[in-house]
């Protein structure tokens, strides 16, 4: 019976690991999920909120569209809009990003001597959402002694 | 009111800065966009959708880009000004004279003399869950921008 039970656990695990990975392979992210950590899209999205991404390459960026995105040497991604994009024949292509709640843009974010972002630093672009779920993430991540 | 003029800031080159005013008519209830250019030609067009504020339907996030090509980048896209319209707001929209909320630098020195620029209306639908649309609207306005640049300081 024990051993039935293990078996099990074991399934459930194994399928939420095929069903996120095959989720990574679809979306083309490697975070297709990923959790509002700041208020800086409000009142679009709210700390806790939770971001489904698509990362395909042949998609463009284009502005209006809500990416998420890394600054070099730095984890925590983050949840803008774009606003500006400047793009050459060949494809690549230098944009800015805003936060709907910032007065500025983020400029100020970016590295030093970084003025653009390029598709590089892009996790992926915000199709879809769901409220309040990632709460979860963000009290195991502010109180540790929780997990 | 369109002037062009060189100027620089963060990335400490000299690129275009171009100035734009315009006004906004928008019915977003009725689907009706209406760019008007100051001292150009109206432009009128209905967009035939349902009633966009459904029941799942938080806010819309609306925004006036400019597009334009220029020798150095083929694609370009600056927005000019946002608006985030939230369920319960007024859907109809009766802005004149607004002056873009963003700085309009170019990439380089592309404004001059660039023949055809073309402002927008669009706006991403933010749902209370579910996915996240972006729709433009269907009215656009070319503004075409001066072969020289204005030397005066004022704006």
């Amino acid at each position: 019976q024990l051993y039935y039970q293990v078996l099990n656990f074991g399934m459930i695990v194994s399928s939420a690991l095929m069903i996120w990975k095959g989720l990574m392979v679809v979306t083309g992210s490697e975070s297709p999920i990923v959790v509002v950590l700041s208020g800086s899209m409000e009142p679009a999205f709210h700390r806790g909120d939770l971001l489904f991404l698509t990362n395909r390459i042949e998609d463009p960026i284009r502005v209006g569209e809500i990416v998420v995105f890394r600054i070099e040497g730095r984890e925590i991604p983050i949840v803008h809009r774009v606003l500006k994009i400047h793009e050459k024949p060949n494809g690549d292509i230098k944009f800015l990003t805003k936060g709907d709640n910032n007065a500025v843009d983020d400029r100020g974010l970016y590295k030093r001597g970084q003025h653009w972002l390029e598709k590089k630093d892009v996790v992926g672009r915000a199709r879809g959402f769901v409220p309040y779920i990632g709460i979860v993430t963000i009290l195991m991540n502010d109180y540790p002694k929780f997990k | 009111l369109r002037k062009n003029v060189e100027d620089f800031t963060g990335p400490r080159e000299r690129s275009d800065l171009g100035f734009i005013t315009f006004d906004i008519t928008a019915d977003i209830l009725n689907e009706k966009t209406r760019l008007c250019k100051y001292n150009m030609v109206f432009f009128l067009t209905h967009l035939h959708l349902q009633s966009i504020f459904d029941w799942n339907v938080k806010q819309l996030f609306l925004y006036l880009s400019a597009e334009y090509s220029t020798k150095n980048n083929a694609l370009n896209q600056v927005v000019l000004w946002d608006k985030i319209m939230l369920r319960g707001d007024n859907p109809r929209l009766f802005l004149k004279d607004m002056k873009s909320k963003y700085f309009f630098f170019d990439d380089g020195n592309g404004l001059k003399g660039n023949r055809n620029i073309t402002l927008t209306l669009s706006w991403n639908v933010v749902p209370n869950a579910g996915i996240l649309p972006l729709v433009t609207g269907s009215g656009h306005v070319s503004v075409p921008f001066p072969d020289t640049y204005e030397t005066t300081k004022s704006y």
